[in-house]
């Protein structure tokens, strides 16, 4: 069985009336019988006093004269009320005069008589005793006792409580009848709200009213309801107003950014494109101040490599070879990127060109350094190496550049030529050592720029020089294409990946 | 990652902790950093590159126009915690012919004083 308070309104107002009629009901029928009873006992009681002074009356004469014959005669006329069960008469003295027994009862001892002078009745579970005092000439002569049953008593009860029963059911009938047919009046309007709100909730249409069907607090809920209903509906078009303008207005904001992003991305294709071009040119610049093709001499192989980075970096190589079998190579790189590098090459290239057959490599960068400053480029300068090999003599000066490594053949040790020295163009009074080293066949010579040494990868961490050197001595004795190719593809491994930073250059030279 | 300098003096000594990458921004802000220094009188200056470990020419070129700076203002420059390499770098491009490299502050500031 569902609790009371999950019941449906409409049950609980029928279990509440029916209850309440019940009660009501039950109360005033249960007032009702002992209010009969009480009346019955009354009327019995009377009919009784009644009985007794007639009788009473009738047995007068015996008692003056003492005759007991004629007083049982007289009570013996008690035969005709039936509910009289036993009866007898009590002379002056109080002593038993005369008795009676309804026929069929057993021996009954009668009680000692009531002293009142009015006379008394007892009522307990199954009889009612009644005295009575027998008066002749205002002087009591006798008294009479009698004793009747209560099977009338107890048919008028059990009439009672079977028509009290009887108006309770028909009033709980009626009463069903009356809730059911009353509550509806209540609970339709509760009932009417109930179902608008689902369908709000469901639906979220708000156009929908309840209709009022009283002017009691229901009613007042209604409208209520109604008026909440309207607000809501206000709100919601307001709402839904708001969102289309708000929609709208994004919709043109997105489309005025989409057209300006549109126009933002052509101009930027068109400034990229550009800066390519640019930058293409710049890197063609680079590549045209290098030298075609390699000299071709009996005593040295020759190699050269260059990656360029992204941006225009500013490497550069380049070859003299004099009549007199002077071989003169220099590497350089440009301090900085772009433009202002591919300048300093430009110029540095020029100068290489009127310089190289210069017998001294520092009077070279000397010169060099010179003309390099007076361009007054801030910053910018060319760090360079530069060797000169006439038959198997090397001489090599550095100007800021790494240096350069030379492998032995013989003893198949790399020999690492550091040189410090100023980039060209910083300073016109730097003092710049040479240096002369004697070649055999086999010795390998590597002059680079500070691309590979300095290549990063993807951890920020540098090639450096004592790999680089490892690097070449693993393919030290091989051709100087093939060593510049295992260092290349050395650095390359070493970035997996990550983009050049700078120029990646190596001259490599083995003396045959 | 952008290049930080704290800049601090001590006993007449300007010394400045670098962070970072020296390239030519790293680099154009040390020297601005040294040139102030020299301007206030401070011309014995000390470098600290314990945080740098990368370096580019750009930024060598623009220690080299502080070093010479403090040179000419009669005072000097010392580099100190640099990384091998760095060391390295500064031999080959001529930065220890007008600066001294050091191991620690402490020495560094010793060799200024």
């Amino acid at each position: 069985m569902k609790p009371f308070n999950d019941l449906s309104i409409r049950k609980k107002l029928v279990f509440i009336q029916i209850l309440t009629a019940c009660i009501v009901l039950v109360l005033a029928s249960v007032a009702f019988v002992i209010e009969d009873i009480d009346n019955s006992q009354d009327e019995m009681i009377h009919r009784l006093s009644s009985t007794a002074l007639i009788v009473g009356q009738n047995c007068v004469f015996p008692l003056l004269f003492m005759d007991g014959d004629a007083a049982t005669e007289s009570l013996n006329s008690l035969a005709v009320e039936s509910h009289i069960v036993h009866a007898c008469i009590y002379d002056e003295s109080k002593d038993l005069f005369a008795t009676y027994s309804r026929q069929g009862e057993s021996i009954f001892t009668f009680p000692p008589p009531d002293s009142t002078s009015q006379g008394s009745h007892i009522f307990d579970e199954d009889h009612l005793d009644l005295f009575k005092p027998i008066i002749h000439r205002e002087q009591t002569i006798g008294r009479i006792y009698l004793r009747a049953d209560m099977v009338l008593l107890r048919e008028k009860v059990e009439q009672y409580v079977t028509e009290a029963l009887v108006v309770l059911a028909v009033g709980v009938v009626v009463s069903l009848l009356l809730s059911i047919f009353f509550q509806k009046r209540i609970s339709s309007s509760i009932l009417h709200l109930a179902a608008a709100t689902r369908r709000v909730s469901e639906t979220n249409d708000y156009s929908g009213r309840v209709k009022k069907e009283s002017g009691d607090e229901l009613g007042e809920l209604c409208d209520g309801f109604n008026e909440m209903l309207e607000q809501i509906q206000h709100r919601d078009a307001q709402l839904r107003e708001a969102r289309d303008s708000l929609e709208k207005r994004v919709q043109e904001r997105t489309r005025e950014i989409e057209d300006l992003s549109a126009k933002n991305l052509d101009q930027e294709r068109t400034l990229r494109q550009r800066m390519e071009q640019e930058l293409e040119e710049a890197r063609q610049l680079q590549l045209s101040m290098l030298p075609g093709d390699k000299p071709s001499l009996p005593h040295l192989d020759i190699s050269w490599y260059m990656e360029t980075a992204t941006e225009v970096g500013g490497d550069y190589y380049d070859y003299n070879f004099a009549e007199e079998g002077i071989l003169t190579i220099t590497l350089g790189d440009a301090t900085g990127h772009g433009m202002r590098a591919g300048t300093v090459v430009t110029a540095t290239k020029s100068l290489f060109q009127n310089l190289a057959e210069q017998p001294v490599i520092t009077e070279t960068f000397r010169a060099m350094s010179l003309s390099l400053k007076g361009m007054n480029l801030p910053r910018l300068g060319m760090a360079m190496s530069m060797i000169k090999i006439q038959n198997r003599t090397l001489q090599i000066s550095s100007a800021g550049i790494p240096p350069a490594l030379i492998y032995r053949a013989e003893s198949r040790v790399i020999e690492e030529v550091e040189i410090g020295g100023m980039p060209l163009g910083y300073s016109t009074g730097f003092e710049y050592e040479q240096r002369e080293y004697g070649l055999r066949s086999g010795d390998t010579i590597v002059l680079m720029s500070d691309g590979l040494p300095e290549r990063r990868n993807n951890q920020d961490e540098e090639f450096g020089y004592p790999r680089t050197q490892e690097l070449f001595l693993e393919t030290a004795e091989r051709t100087p294409e093939e060593i510049c190719q295992h260092l290349a593809q050395g650095g390359d491994e070493w970035a997996d990946g990550r983009p050049q930073d700078d120029d990646v250059t190596f001259v490599v030279l083995k003396i045959k | 990652m952008a290049t930080e300098v704290q800049v601090r003096t001590e006993n007449g000594i300007g010394i400045l902790a670098t962070e970072g990458y020296i390239d030519t921004e790293g680099g154009e802000m040390i020297l601005a950093e040294c040139k102030k220094l020299i301007e206030e009188g401070v011309s014995r200056i000390v470098i600290n590159l314990e945080k740098s470990n990368l370096i580019n020419s750009t930024g060598i070129m623009c220690l080299l126009e502080a070093a010479d700076a403090a040179k000419d203002a009669r005072g000097g420059l010392c580099f100190c915690r640099a990384t091998p390499t760095i060391e390295k770098t500064f031999r080959i491009m001529g930065v220890t012919a007008v600066a001294k490299v050091a191991g620690s502050e402490e020495e560094a500031i010793e060799a200024v004083g």
